[in-house]
């Protein structure tokens, strides 16, 4: 299944491409948001491929790389776009709509997880210490692909090759087998791990960005 | 540059839970749409039965004012005439009914009755 023109715009606002054709974006987005409010599998499909990434990357970021808190929020995200999705034709309005409710999801799944000795330990700190409601911001937004270049710089540099080979080149897994005389399977299950990898150092990171 | 970052935030999104589009971060997406289905169904349901709800009210007032107006008595000739206190009677039936009675003043300045006869 191929992306739909306004599908493929990024959430990332910055990053909208102006190549593409306004009517055409804006009613390829009323398809898909109409299909998102009535629960269509292939609209639902096409929103968690071309629209879930960004929404993951803006979550990340805002949970200083806490994979659990952000991946929970991304499915009460879903959640809320199931509730309330409208058909709209306008690619800003809804990447900043959803921007707002992944920030309550996220706000939502903190408030979920602060514990009644949270609560307590953060009323006896001062006014001063005590923390502020977090906010995503675009700065924390970017800080994840800093990150994400930092994590690849770590790995090691087989893992690297293969993930760039496989993201930033376009190598499916079969010509990757191919050309390391490995099979498809043996293929995955290095990637798997080369990702892990990758995921154990991003947090790392991004958690000592604080 | 715009590729070069869908390539990196699609790595990003794999670092989740492997494969992003077919892989346990895709059934995200499946429970959203099933919520999304839920939601209508029951927004229909309950569009369809409160429309339903609404016509069985108004049928069933619309019936039970047009009984109670079969119900009110039809207002009769007699009703409307309200009884008299009084009868109307000839001279002769006056006369007849009242008593031969007469009420004269005496010899001692008191008053006697005087039975006449007719």
């Amino acid at each position: 299944m191929h992306a739909t023109p306004a599908a493929a715009i990024p959430l990332d606002a910055a990053a909208l491409s102006p190549r593409k054709e306004l009517g055409a974006a804006s009613s390829s987005l009323t398809e898909l948001t109409s299909g998102l409010a009535r629960g269509d599998d292939a609209a639902w499909a096409a929103f968690h491929r071309d629209y879930g990434p960004g929404l993951f990357r803006y979550l990340l970021g805002g949970t200083r790389g806490n994979y659990d808190l952000a991946a929970e929020a991304l499915q009460q995200t879903y959640l809320r776009v199931a509730r309330y999705a409208r058909p709209c034709g306008s690619a800003p309005q809804f990447e900043s709509w959803l921007r707002r409710l992944a920030g309550s999801a996220l706000n939502d799944g903190r408030r979920r997880r602060n514990t009644f000795w949270q609560r307590l330990s953060q009323q006896l700190r001062s006014d001063d210490e005590s923390p502020e409601p977090e906010r995503i911001d675009r700065t924390d937004d970017e800080k994840v692909f800093t990150a994400l270049d930092a994590a690849l710089a770590k790995l090691d540099s087989a893992d690297r090759d293969l993930l760039e080979e496989k993201y930033f080149s376009g190598t499916d897994v079969r010509s990757l087998a191919a050309k390391l005389s490995l099979s498809s399977k043996a293929v995955e299950s290095r990637l798997t791990r080369a990702r892990a990898e990758l995921r154990r150092h991003l947090s790392s990171l991004l958690s000592n960005h604080e | 540059m715009s590729k070069h970052r869908d390539q990196r935030q699609k790595m990003l999104a794999d670092t989740l839970d492997g494969d992003w589009t077919s892989g346990p971060a895709a059934t995200m997406a499946v429970r959203a749409a099933a919520l999304a289905r839920r939601r209508r169904a029951t927004r229909q349901c309950i569009g369809v039965l409160s429309s339903v709800t609404a016509l069985v009210v108004v049928a069933f007032f619309t019936r039970h004012f047009h009984a109670a107006e079969k119900n009110i008595p039809a207002v009769t000739e007699s009703a409307k005439t309200p009884a008299r206190s009084y009868t109307i009677i000839s001279d002769q039936e006056l006369i007849d009914s009242l008593a031969p009675l007469l009420i004269l003043p005496d010899e001692r300045g008191g008053r006697k009755i005087v039975l006449v006869d007719l």
